[in-house]
């Protein structure tokens, strides 16, 4: 699959950072983007549409992301999860993995680190 | 160094990296109580606790917001908060990222809050606001710690 055809859920309540990342994934050519803005609203939309991956915040009202990370991996073990924090520690890195995280990016998340995250689930190099 | 000295050097580091190079910090003030009109806050929990804070004048708050965002901002709403608490959120996260590498504390974050209508912020034990001069104004930060 091309990276362009990725199904994208986004999920932080910043909405620098949603921007950051919806112009990153607009600059791959990625026009199947949603976003929400808290963990909760991440699994139900999940549950419901199936993104082919969701980047995640860790620190977020309602329900935070490693939660929710949790949750939707519970309920698709396949959920292509790419966490996304400025909390970048080992003990959040291991949370988020234990939690069924496959990648994990440090904000402030550059385009390069968005297209290199997306090759891993395309398969390669565009 | 003391973790307050940790985080206001991290947080020159970040506003030079992120807002603006011409940045000029003047000596941390110790106050008892967290200062009238600072809404925008967030906490620090775990090894290290702590309630960080962010204020400034509005027009100097929507320049300083514009400029970490690169987004056009020409007057104060709710955006320039949210902004304002984002570069917060940032800082912080690094912060405990050095905190973890250099001390191993590990702390976490709770959500950004701007409380402006509801309950003034509660200081802890020790508090000090951390004034930086910008070209456009003085922006304050704040770190109360438990």
């Amino acid at each position: 699959m091309e990276i362009s055809d990725l199904k994208v859920l986004i999920c932080d309540d910043s909405l620098l950072a949603r921007k950051n990342l919806r112009d990153g994934l607009k600059g791959l050519g990625c026009k199947n983007i949603k976003e929400v803005f808290d963990g909760q609203a991440a699994i139900d939309v999940y549950i419901s549409e199936r993104p082919d991956v969701v980047f995640l915040d860790i620190v977020m009202p309602v329900k935070d992301g490693i939660t929710a990370a949790r949750e939707i991996c519970e309920a698709d073990p396949d959920a292509y999860i790419i966490m996304v924090s400025s909390v970048g520690t080992q003990v959040h890195l291991r949370e988020a993995i234990k939690a069924g995280a496959k990648d994990f990016l440090q904000k402030p998340t550059t385009p390069e680190q968005i297209k290199n995250a997306l090759e891993h689930i395309s398969g390669g190099e565009e | 160094m003391t973790r307050k000295s940790i985080y206001l050097a991290e947080l020159i580091f970040n506003l030079n990296r992120f807002v603006d190079e011409n940045i000029t910090s003047r000596p941390t003030e110790i106050v008892h109580d967290i200062p009238e009109g600072c809404h925008i806050a967030q906490g620090i929990t775990g090894d290290y606790n702590a309630l960080s804070a962010i204020y400034a004048e509005p027009e100097v708050l929507t320049i300083f917001a514009a400029k970490y965002s690169k987004i056009e901002l020409d007057h104060y709403d709710e955006i320039i908060n949210e902004l304002a608490a984002d570069f917060l959120n940032l800082h912080n996260g690094l912060f405990l990222v050095n905190l973890s590498e250099t001390e191993n504390i590990e702390s976490t974050l709770t959500p950004p809050v701007s409380a402006s209508n509801g309950e003034p912020l509660k200081a802890y034990s020790d508090t000090y606001v951390m004034p930086v001069d910008f070209k456009f104004g003085t922006v304050n930060f704040v770190l109360s710690e438990k």
